[in-house]
């Protein structure tokens, strides 16, 4: 979205808060670990079979234009995620080509995940997952640092909890 | 602590008899004469006979004053308390081989872990008496502990406790067994498995060609099946009105009963296939909190409102349930741009939203479907959350589609194609109301 064109789906009043780019990082280490493991197969196999070669090289190739785009696709991925907590729903956004918007009232959520993996520690980033009686309901804020997820965690359960009755 | 039925044994090792009798038979058929050594037969016998007497000696149960006490266990001893203010429906059901000694078991569901306990085999009369009791006893409990609207669990359980207590009141459909089997037959799906067997068979007499036929056999089979299927499981199907709430009770082999306490119905969807359409028929299908989430055959019966009806009266049985106006909301189709997107349902699909008065719930409905016709009708104050979708051909068109999230069940509300403004002003509509109503 070029600045001059307006957010059809903008939330009248707010502005998205944004994920941290350390997330960028992150995806973007794994998915070069994943290239290379596969480069490392691929010559391996070169060298054990000299007629494999040709396609081997062709491959390796193919990998880093595709490693290049998704380097790049990453980082529009990462700055697309956003989210907005208004009085009494979360709204979160995600996706550019396939863009997905999730509106999750306070009072319907049953739990409130946070999550984050050993590599995900080690990078300072945290997911905080919403769910509700419903199983479609995907609405999900990766890439948080620990504390802001924390809070965040603390601030929907808070509300969740003012604003629903009963179970 | 009380025992199940003496004769639970019986029904239970009568699985086992039947097993070795269709074995027998299946050798027999075969040509091959029964030649399993007999001492070993009986051996089986024996032991299945003494597990499940052992299983029937140790299994106990005992209705508290707020627990339900279920230990069982030969070797494992398992001790399981079951809150009773957490029932959120109990069960009766009776399989074919129970129903014969007027037997039935009783499947007590919990709310949140979902788990589900069952009590086989009690008298029926014994049963019945056990499901009003627990459920007054559920009700109690919540009454003490809780209420307001948003407590849907605890309320299911009271109107339920209440509909146990008064009894049955108006019966508001009863499907015709000669309708029911016309009308399976007729859905899409047999339909054109029947069409395309068909088909097949008259290319391949045409042709010459006898492969073709092998199609007809599976497909007859399957449409058969289905068919029959259907049939059973809603056979003599009736819809009554209790105190606060809807029941339904139906089934030619086992019969079951389900409550549906208006107040826990989610939503509901009519569905017209292809040819009922025609016909003025329609299926009302209803998604209940706690209920819908099992996907096997009892979720289908427990998630059928009306197995066939006439679409008017489909309409207002619907109506009923969700104790809203649903006839005054006014459609809008998707906008013109938005045709090539959807050549063949340009013209089915469709979304309204009623503002809904105050103290009135408001709901939205969605129209689709090509073949088979859909509407999804949920209350405002239903939803869980609303997602806003966009493709890139949608972007280039300004589209959007709105999806509203329910409860597992039948009942899936989506506005396809809509333009996209409107779309993420109706999400954001919705779960303000949603949210609202979840505070009360």
């Amino acid at each position: 979205m070029t600045a001059n064109a307006p957010d059809p789906f903008a939330v009248p009043g707010s502005v998205w808060s944004r994920v941290s780019p350390r997330l960028a990082t992150l995806r973007r280490v794994e998915m070069l670990c994943a290239a290379m493991l596969l480069v490392v197969l691929l010559v391996v196999l070169a060298v054990m079979v000299p007629s494999t070669r040709p396609v081997v090289a062709v491959a390796v190739g193919a990998l880093l234009v595709v490693s290049a785009y998704g380097w790049w696709l990453t980082g529009r991925q990462v700055a697309a995620w956003g989210w907005v907590e208004r009085d009494s729903d979360l709204v979160v956004t995600r996706g550019r080509v396939w863009r997905r918007l999730d509106v999750v009232p306070y009072g319907r959520m049953q739990l409130v995940d946070v999550t984050a993996g050993p590599l995900q520690r080690a990078f300072g980033v945290t997911t905080v997952m919403l769910h509700t009686a419903s199983p479609s309901t995907r609405a999900r804020v990766p890439g948080l640092p620990p504390e802001d997820a924390r809070r965040l965690r603390d601030r929907l359960a808070e509300r969740g909890e003012a604003q629903a009755a009963g179970l | 602590m009380r025992r199940l039925h003496p004769l639970t044994p019986l029904l239970r090792g009568g699985i086992i008899a039947v097993a070795i009798t269709v074995a027998a038979g299946r050798q027999l058929l075969e040509g091959g004469p029964v030649d399993w050594p007999l001492p070993i037969v009986v051996a089986v016998v024996a032991a299945a006979a003494a597990w499940a007497a052992l299983t029937w000696w140790t299994t106990r149960y005992q209705v508290g004053s707020d627990t339900l006490r279920i230990e069982s266990g030969i070797v494992v001893r398992r001790s399981r308390r079951i809150r009773l203010d957490r029932v959120q429906a109990v069960e009766v059901q009776q399989p074919l081989l129970a129903r014969v000694f007027r037997m039935a078991e009783l499947q007590i569901e919990t709310a949140g872990d979902g788990t589900e306990a069952t009590l086989a085999y009690v008298t029926l009369a014994q049963a019945q008496q056990l499901r009003v009791e627990l459920l007054a006893r559920a009700g109690q409990l919540s009454g003490r502990a809780g209420q307001g609207r948003a407590a849907t669990a605890r309320e299911g359980t009271e109107s339920q406790h209440q509909e146990a207590a008064e009894g049955v009141h108006e019966v508001l459909h009863r499907a015709t067994p000669g309708l029911l089997l016309v009308s399976q037959l007729v859905r899409t799906g047999p339909l054109v498995a029947l069409l395309g067997a068909a088909a097949a068979a008259t290319i391949s007499v045409v042709v010459g060609e006898p492969l073709g036929l092998a199609l007809v056999l599976p497909a007859a089979l399957a449409v058969g099946n289905a068919v029959w299927s259907g049939f059973v499981s809603h056979y003599g199907f009736t819809l009554t009105r209790t105190a606060r709430g809807l029941a339904v009770r139906a089934g030619l082999l086992d019969v079951r009963t389900q409550s549906i306490p208006t107040d826990r119905v989610q939503g509901v969807v009519v569905v017209e296939p292809m040819v009922w359409r025609r016909l003025g028929w329609c299926e009302g299908l209803v998604t209940v909190a706690g209920v819908g989430s099992r996907s096997d055959d009892t979720g289908r019966l427990s998630a059928t409102l009306l197995p066939v009806v006439e679409r008017d009266r489909g309409a207002r049985i619907a109506i009923d349930a969700l104790a809203g106006d649903i006839a005054s909301v006014p459609l809008t189709g998707i906008p013109h741009r938005a045709m090539v997107l959807a050549p063949l349902t340009r013209r089915v699909l469709a979304l309204g939203m009623s503002a809904g008065a105050p103290g009135g719930p408001g709901v939205v409905v969605t129209r689709r479907g090509w073949l088979t016709r859909r509407t999804d009708v949920v209350p405002r104050h239903k939803v869980q959350s609303c997602a806003v979708r966009q493709g890139p051909l949608q972007r280039r068109l300004g589209l959007a589609t709105l999806r509203l999230h329910l409860p597992p069940g039948p009942v899936q509300a989506v506005g396809l194609h809509r333009d996209q403004s409107e779309a993420w002003r109706t999400a954001l509509t919705v779960a303000t109301t949603a949210g609202a109503s979840a505070r009360v």
